[in-house]
């Protein structure tokens, strides 16, 4: 069943309505407390089975990023040129989402970010913008 | 952490003794099964060894775009095969594959193998458009994060970052490599590029613009494996297997695309496997004449030299800008032009080059003076890597 662009109902359709409904949810390893967002069956650090899920603050950093200029599925033709970036949550764990408010050319390594609210009307559940401006 | 020093034990007992190509078109206008066949054919005659001689047939598909080992070996009347095997996996297959067949050979479970790759490329199913199946393209796609123009970008940002490295460093790959492809008939992209006029081509996933990406083919590959002792006695100087690795980093991923869990974006399987790759080839990265490196993009050039150690961290760049990998510098890469320029053989034709230079096959383009030749599979969490020696002339 495909429930919204790129999304097949898989094991990610309980992240994405998550998401959509405001959360942010993690996976937590129960021993060594290291966090990804993989609905992963055991630690991927540890292999301790049975992670907990837990909600991310939804603050983090820029690790790395790509601006789009191809859409090469057309469903994002309309999106283009935008950006996707790796943040490095607060928690740990790293995820992907659309970075906004901010010109490409000032977006930097370590920048820090924080979750937008979702706006819903089949816009990217995950958005970031900068926490805060650097003073010129 | 203590890794295995096991050494394969194929390792200086095999050899790389045929290759054979189809032409590479944007639109073969043939069932991929007679492109895998012709391939196939093709290397056996290269190698001067009858078909009814092969009794392995090795190949890999990436979303079902391929034909299976079976059929071509019914498509080439082979008598009775012995070992047969059909990976599902990308870029990182064609020297993991070399590899599978030389170990067959060397344990006798079969005596003659091919290799192939055979793909309807650019007409068919695009690989780097098509929807990796998998778990975590879940977590990507609908953030209009969906091809791999856009995940290996990410990478090459971090490399960047990491290395203090800009534009000009991915701008060096294409251009240096398009004075290889100059003299390779087969090649797409042919015509001279200058810094100036990279800066002047589209973006497509920045830092990416359209001369860091390869440009995707059909048509087939095939190598023959076989024993050094059999080589002996065909028709080419064989190419001997001296060295040969496969890694795959811990939390390589669900999926082919996926890389949430991998922690130095600026880092790949390059240099995870260079280690046993070196020490089961006993030598050293100063002892390779030339280098064939898997580069669907720009940027895995630039990652495999660092991480296999042929040049220093940061330093991979400047090296390609300061000619070193130009024709008649001191380590030559990619001189058909590779992927970028040749087109996407899914880095089957990456092997091929590296046996035609071995041979003495390779036209103009040809380093009379190598050696030794170092060749890999894959840009991401996991790859693989052969180090090649020429052997005695037949």
């Amino acid at each position: 069943m495909t429930t919204a662009v790129g999304r097949t109902g898989s094991d990610s359709e309980a992240f994405w309505a998550d998401v959509e409904a405001g959360g942010l949810p993690l996976r937590r390893c129960r021993h060594c407390t290291r966090t990804f967002v993989l609905p992963l069956p055991s630690c991927p650090y540890c292999a301790t089975e049975d992670p907990e899920v837990i909600q991310a603050k939804g603050t983090g950093s820029v690790y790395s990023w790509v601006v789009v200029h191809h859409a090469f599925d057309p469903a994002f033709d309309g999106d283009v040129p935008y950006v996707v970036a790796a943040v490095q949550l607060d928690e740990g764990a790293r995820v992907y989402g659309r970075l906004e408010g901010i010109p490409f050319d000032a977006i930097a390594p370590d920048l820090t970010v924080e979750r937008v609210a979702p706006a819903g009307d089949g816009r990217p559940p995950l958005v970031f913008r900068p926490l805060a401006r650097t003073p010129a | 952490m203590a890794r295995s020093t096991v050494r394969p034990a194929f390792l200086g007992k095999t050899a790389l003794v045929g290759t054979g190509s189809t032409e590479f078109t944007k639109a073969s206008g043939r069932s991929v099964l007679s492109l895998a066949t012709e391939a196939c054919r093709l290397a056996a005659e290269d190698a001067g060894l009858p078909l009814a001689d092969i009794d392995g047939v090795l190949s890999f598909s990436f979303n079902n775009d391929s034909v299976p080992s079976q059929a071509v070996a019914t498509s080439l009347a082979l008598p009775q095969p012995r070992f047969l095997l059909d990976i599902s996996m990308g870029g990182q297959a064609p020297a993991y594959l070399v590899m599978q067949a030389a170990a067959a050979v060397n344990a006798g479970l079969a005596d003659n193998v091919l290799v192939f790759r055979a793909l309807n490329g650019r007409s068919g199913q695009r690989v780097g458009s098509t929807r990796v199946p998998g778990m975590a393209a879940d977590f990507r796609y609908p953030l209009g994060f969906t091809a791999y123009p856009q995940f290996i970008a990410m990478w090459a940002r971090r490399f960047l970052v990491e290395t203090g490295g800009g534009a000009e460093d991915l701008a060096a790959v294409p251009i240096a490599q398009r004075a290889w492809a100059a003299m390779n008939e087969r090649a797409i992209r042919r015509t001279p590029l200058t810094f100036e006029e990279y800066l002047a081509t589209p973006m497509v996933a920045d830092p990416f613009r359209a001369p860091d990406c390869t440009t995707e083919v059909d048509g087939a590959c095939a190598v023959l494996v076989t024993s050094t002792e059999r080589a002996a006695d065909l028709r080419r100087r064989p190419v001997i297997i001296q060295g040969a690795a496969y890694a795959a980093g811990r939390g390589s991923g669900l999926d082919a695309g996926d890389a949430l869990l991998w922690d130095d974006l600026s880092r790949n399987y390059t240099s995870l496997l260079a280690n046993s790759l070196w020490g089961g080839a006993g030598m050293a990265p100063g002892d390779i004449d030339l280098a064939q490196i898997y580069d669907c993009f720009s940027s895995s050039v630039l990652f495999a030299l660092e991480g296999l150690g042929l040049v220093g961290r940061g330093e991979a760049g400047s090296f390609i800008r300061e000619g070193n990998t130009l024709p008649g510098a001191r380590l030559p890469v990619n001189t058909s032009g590779g992927l970028l320029n040749e087109g996407y053989l899914h880095g089957m034709n990456t092997v091929v080059e590296a046996v035609l230079q071995l041979q003495g096959q390779a036209g103009e383009r040809t380093v009379e003076s190598a050696e030794t030749c170092v060749v890999t599979s894959g840009a991401l969490t996991d790859g693989s890597a052969l180090v090649l020696a020429k052997g005695k002339a037949a």
